[in-house]
C-alpha cells in the first residue's frame, strides 16, 4: 500500500525536495549575508554586552545598531513574510487535495478498492504519506527558515510577533499538517482536487486567523509590568517579550499615577524635560501586559499540538468519510 | 447450492432518482450472466453494488452468501473491472502487476498475468496513459484475473475495442471460463457479443429487472412468428410485434407444446432477437418465481 | 485434431452443432479411435463460444459411447461411426461423380441438385423404414 502511495507520486515527492533544496540554498545565502553583518557589524556583540539585562538604559540597549541593522534588512524581512506566510498552505494543499479526491476523478478507487485492502487501511495509508511529505518538506524548510530568522530576531525583538512567530520554530509544521489534512477531507467530501484547494485556502486561513488572533494570547495568563514614565531606563526591548494588549495600538498604555488611562503606547521622558509630562504629571507610569521571551517555545508547542489535533481529527472524519460516505 | 450472485430487493436511490429498484436475481456458480438494457436503466449500479463500491439503499447483495461492502476479505473473491477500464495514468504496466501482487498476497497469480500481456504483445514498461483503449481493458482484465477470482464483473469491457480486440478478448474470456470455476458477471451493448457466449440474461430496463433466466430456457420458451399482415394474431403471449403492409412479426412467448397458430409460420429466435423484442416493449418481461408478471 | 465452427445462421443449437461435427468427421474418417479431441478450453477459446456449450456438447458424446474423457489427458474418441462402410466411400463417390455429370448437362443447377437430393433422400428414408 505504501509502495502504492509512493510508485504513484514519487515524481511530486522529488518535486516537492526539490523545491525544498533550491529555497534552502535561497535561504542560505541571503542568510550567511545577514548572519555575517550582525557579526561583523558588531551587533552581535553589543547584544552579548547587554547579558540578557531585563532593563536597559534609555539611549542604551544597542537601540541605534539593532535600527540600523533591521532597516538594511527591512526589504528581506519583507519578502519573508510575503514568501513564507503561505508555504504551509500551499505544501499542504498541493499534497492533501489529490490525496483521494484524485482518485475519485480518475476513478482508480474502482481499481484498487476493488483489490485485497480494505478502504480503512487504503484511505490511512493515503493520508499518512501526504502527511509524512508535508511534515517532512515542512520540517526541513523551517528549521532552515528559524536560524535565517536568527539576526533578523535578535535586532527586531520581534519574533514573538504575530506573522514572524508564525513562520519559525514547530507551528509552521503543525500549519502545513493541518492544510493537508483539511484538503484532504475537502478532497474527498467534494470529489474534486481543484474545489478542495479553493476551499482549503478560505478554511486554512480562517482558522490561522481565528487561532492567532483569539486563542494564542490566552495560551497562558499574561504578565504585567510598570515602569515610570519619567526614568532613566526601560524594559531590554531585543529579548523579544511579547506585548500583546493593554489596549491603545497593542502595546500597553500609559497610566495617570491616580490609575487613570492617559494614552495608549508608551512614553518615556528625560527628568530635564518636563514639558514632556506636564499633560500626565510626573509620577504617570507604563503598563504594559505581555508574555516573555522565554515562553516562546511554550506557545510553539501548545500551538503546534492544536492544529495537530485539528489535523487528526480531520483525518478520522476523512477515513469515515471515505468508508461510510463514499457510495 | 450458494448462488455466486445473488440479489435480494436490491435498490439504490442517488439523490431522488432511484438508479436501480427492487432487484431480485440469483447467478448460479459457473455461468457467464449478461446484464443488457439501455443506457441509464442500471447496469453499472448493479454491478458496483455486486463488487462492494456502492452500498444498497434497501434491499442486499450477496457474493458466494456475503455482502462485499461489508466483508473486505470477500473482495479477494471477486474481479472487476469498470467502465473506463481506469488504471493510474502514471505508472507502467509492470508496476499495476506489482500494485497487484502487493494487495492480493499470495493468490496473485504473476506468471499467468506476465505470459497473458506477452501474449497480447502489451509491454511491461509502458506506461498506463501511453496504451490503447483497447490495451488498458487488456491489462485491466489480467490484474482482474491475475487475483483468481471467483466472481468476475465486467461492466461493458469490449466498448472500447475494435472488433478484432474484442473478439479475442472475448475468446480469452471464453478460455479463462473453461480453466476453471468462474462467474463472469458482463454488460454490454453489442448483444451479438454475447450470443453463444452468455448462459444467463438479465435485462434491466427503466432501473427495473425485466428479464431474467438461463438462456437456453428463455430462447426455447420465446419463437418468431412470421403471418400475413392482416392474419388474426394468437391471443396471449405476444412480446413484440412488428408489420409491414403485407407481412406481420411476432416475438411470442410458447413452449415446444404450444401449437402454431394457423396462418403463420414458427422460426426459433435468436438472442439478439429476444433482447431487441423485450427492450423495444418495456412493459413486458420474463422474471421467475411468483412476482413474475402474468 | 479437428477445429469447430459455428453456423452463426443455422438453427441447430450451438451444442448440437459441436455433435454434428465430430459425428462428421468420425463418418469420414477424420477422427479415428485413439484421437484426442481439442480440450474444452482450445475449443471455447477458439469458437470462442461458452465453454458450457463444448462440455455439454463432450457429454453428448461420451453418452454415445463416441469418446471417452481420460483425467488429465484429455478427452479421447473410442468409437467410431465409419464402420465397414468407409472402405466402399470411395467406389460411391465415383459413381455419385458420374450422377452429378449428368444431372448438370440435364441443365440443373447445383441448388436444384441439392434439393432434389434432399427430397429423395427423405422420400427414400421413409420407404425404407415403412
Amino acid at each position: 500500500m505504501i509502495w502504492l502511495a509512493w510508485r504513484r507520486r514519487r515524481g511530486a515527492v522529488i518535486a516537492t525536495a526539490a523545491a525544498v533544496l533550491v529555497a534552502g540554498v535561497l535561504l542560505f545565502l541571503t542568510g550567511r549575508s545577514m548572519w555575517n553583518t550582525f557579526h561583523d557589524g558588531g551587533l552581535a556583540a553589543c547584544i552579548e554586552g547587554l547579558g540578557g539585562a531585563r532593563w536597559v538604559p534609555v539611549s542604551g540597549g544597542c537601540q541605534d545598531e539593532a535600527q540600523a541593522f533591521a532597516a538594511r534588512f527591512f526589504p528581506m524581512r519583507l519578502l519573508g513574510l510575503a514568501l513564507f506566510t503561505f508555504v504551509p498552505m500551499v505544501v499542504g494543499m498541493f499534497w492533501g487535495a489529490p490525496a483521494i479526491a484524485r482518485e475519485l476523478e480518475d476513478d482508480t478507487v474502482s481499481l484498487v478498492w476493488t483489490q485485497g485492502v480494505s478502504r480503512r487501511r487504503w484511505a490511512w495509508t493515503q493520508l499518512a504519506f501526504a502527511t509524512v511529505v508535508t511534515a517532512a518538506a515542512m520540517g526541513v524548510f523551517t528549521w532552515i527558515a528559524t536560524w535565517w530568522y536568527g539576526p533578523l530576531n535578535a535586532a527586531t525583538g520581534d519574533r514573538f510577533q504575530w506573522l514572524i512567530y508564525d513562520q519559525q520554530g514547530l507551528v509552521p509544521v503543525g500549519y502545513a499538517v493541518f492544510a493537508t489534512l483539511l484538503a484532504a477531507f475537502l478532497g474527498a467530501t467534494t470529489g474534486r482536487t481543484v474545489r478542495a484547494m479553493a476551499i482549503t485556502a478560505v478554511g486554512f486561513i480562517a482558522v490561522r486567523f481565528g487561532v492567532a488572533v483569539f486563542w494564542r494570547p490566552r495560551f497562558m495568563s499574561g504578565l504585567d509590568r510598570a515602569y515610570p514614565v519619567v526614568t532613566t531606563r526601560v524594559p531590554n526591548r531585543l529579548l523579544g517579550d511579547w506585548l500583546y494588549g493593554g489596549g491603545g495600538p497593542g502595546v500597553g498604555v500609559v497610566m495617570k499615577a491616580n490609575g487613570e488611562r492617559a494614552a495608549g503606547g508608551q512614553r518615556v521622558c528625560p527628568p530635564t524635560d518636563p514639558a514632556c509630562f506636564a499633560d500626565i504629571g510626573r509620577h504617570a507610569f507604563n503598563l504594559e501586559l505581555f508574555h516573555p521571551a522565554s515562553r516562546f517555545w511554550t506557545f510553539q508547542s501548545i500551538e503546534t499540538a492544536i492544529f495537530l489535533a485539528f489535523a487528526l481529527v480531520l483525518a478520522a472524519a476523512t477515513v469515515w468519510w471515505v468508508r461510510k460516505r463514499l457510495t | 447450492m450458494t448462488a455466486a450472485l445473488e440479489t435480494t430487493g436490491l435498490s439504490k436511490r442517488y439523490g431522488r432518482t432511484w438508479a436501480l429498484r427492487d432487484c431480485t436475481l440469483a447467478v448460479p456458480h459457473g455461468r457467464v450472466a449478461a446484464v443488457v438494457g439501455p443506457n441509464g436503466a442500471g447496469k453499472t449500479t448493479l454491478m458496483r453494488l455486486a463488487v462492494g463500491l456502492r452500498r444498497p439503499t434497501r434491499g442486499s447483495v450477496a457474493v458466494f452468501g456475503r455482502a462485499p461492502r461489508d466483508h473486505p476479505a470477500s473482495l479477494a473473491r471477486i474481479g472487476f473491472v469498470a467502465q473506463e477500464t481506469p488504471l493510474y495514468r502514471d505508472l507502467t504496466v509492470a508496476d499495476h502487476l506489482e500494485m497487484g501482487r502487493r494487495l492480493n498476497g499470495h493468490a496473485w497469480d504473476r506468471p499467468s498475468a506476465r505470459e497473458r500481456l506477452a501474449k497480447l504483445s502489451i509491454p511491461l514498461d509502458r506506461r498506463a496513459d501511453e496504451l490503447s483503449g483497447g490495451q488498458r481493458a487488456q491489462v485491466a482484465l489480467t490484474i482482474a484475473l491475475a487475483k483468481r477470482p471467483d466472481l468476475l464483473v465486467l461492466d461493458e469491457p469490449v466498448a472500447s475495442l475494435d472488433p478484432l480486440a474484442r473478439r479475442t478478448f472475448l475468446s480469452e474470456l471464453m478460455g479463462e471460463m473453461a480453466a476453471r470455476e468462474l462467474t463472469v458477471l458482463l454488460s454490454s451493448h453489442l448483444i451479438a457479443d454475447l450470443e453463444h457466449r452468455c448462459d444467463y440474461l438479465v435485462i434491466l430496463s427503466d432501473s427495473r429487472v425485466q428479464v431474467l433466466g438461463d438462456v437456453d430456457d428463455l430462447l426455447a420458451t420465446h419463437s418468431v412468428l412470421v403471418g400475413a399482415a392482416d392474419g388474426t394474431t394468437p391471443a396471449r403471449g405476444i412480446v413484440s410485434s412488428q408489420a409491414t403492409d403485407r407481412q406481420r412479426t411476432l416475438v411470442v412467448r410458447s413452449d415446444a407444446d404450444t401449437p402454431t397458430p394457423p396462418g403463420w409460420v414458427a422460426e426459433p429466435i435468436s438472442l439478439e432477437d429476444l433482447v431487441l423484442a423485450y427492450l423495444s416493449e418495456p412493459d413486458a418481461g420474463v422474471l421467475p418465481g411468483p412476482e413474475g408478471p402474468s | 485434431m479437428i477445429g469447430f465452427r459455428l453456423d452463426g445462421r443455422s438453427n441447430v443449437v450451438p451444442y448440437l452443432q459441436l455433435v454434428e461435427q465430430v459425428r462428421r468427421a468420425l463418418r469420414t474418417g477424420l477422427l479415428e479411435p485413439g484421437d484426442r479431441l481439442p480440450t474444452v478450453r482450445e475449443v471455447a477459446e477458439t469458437v470462442s463460444i461458452n465453454p458450457n456449450t463444448v462440455l455439454k456438447a463432450y457429454r453428448q458424446l461420451e453418452h454415445e459411447g463416441l469418446v471417452e474423457g481420460r483425467p488429465g489427458q484429455g478427452t479421447f474418441v473410442v468409437g467410431s461411426l465409419a464402420g465397414p462402410s468407409l472402405a466402399s466411400h470411395a467406389v460411391l463417390r465415383r459413381e455419385l461423380r458420374a450422377w452429378l455429370r449428368k444431372a448438370r448437362a440435364a441443365g440443373l443447377e447445383p441448388e436444384d441438385i441439392e434439393a432434389l437430393f434432399g427430397i429423395t433422400l427423405n422420400a427414400f428414408e421413409t420407404e425404407g423404414v415403412a
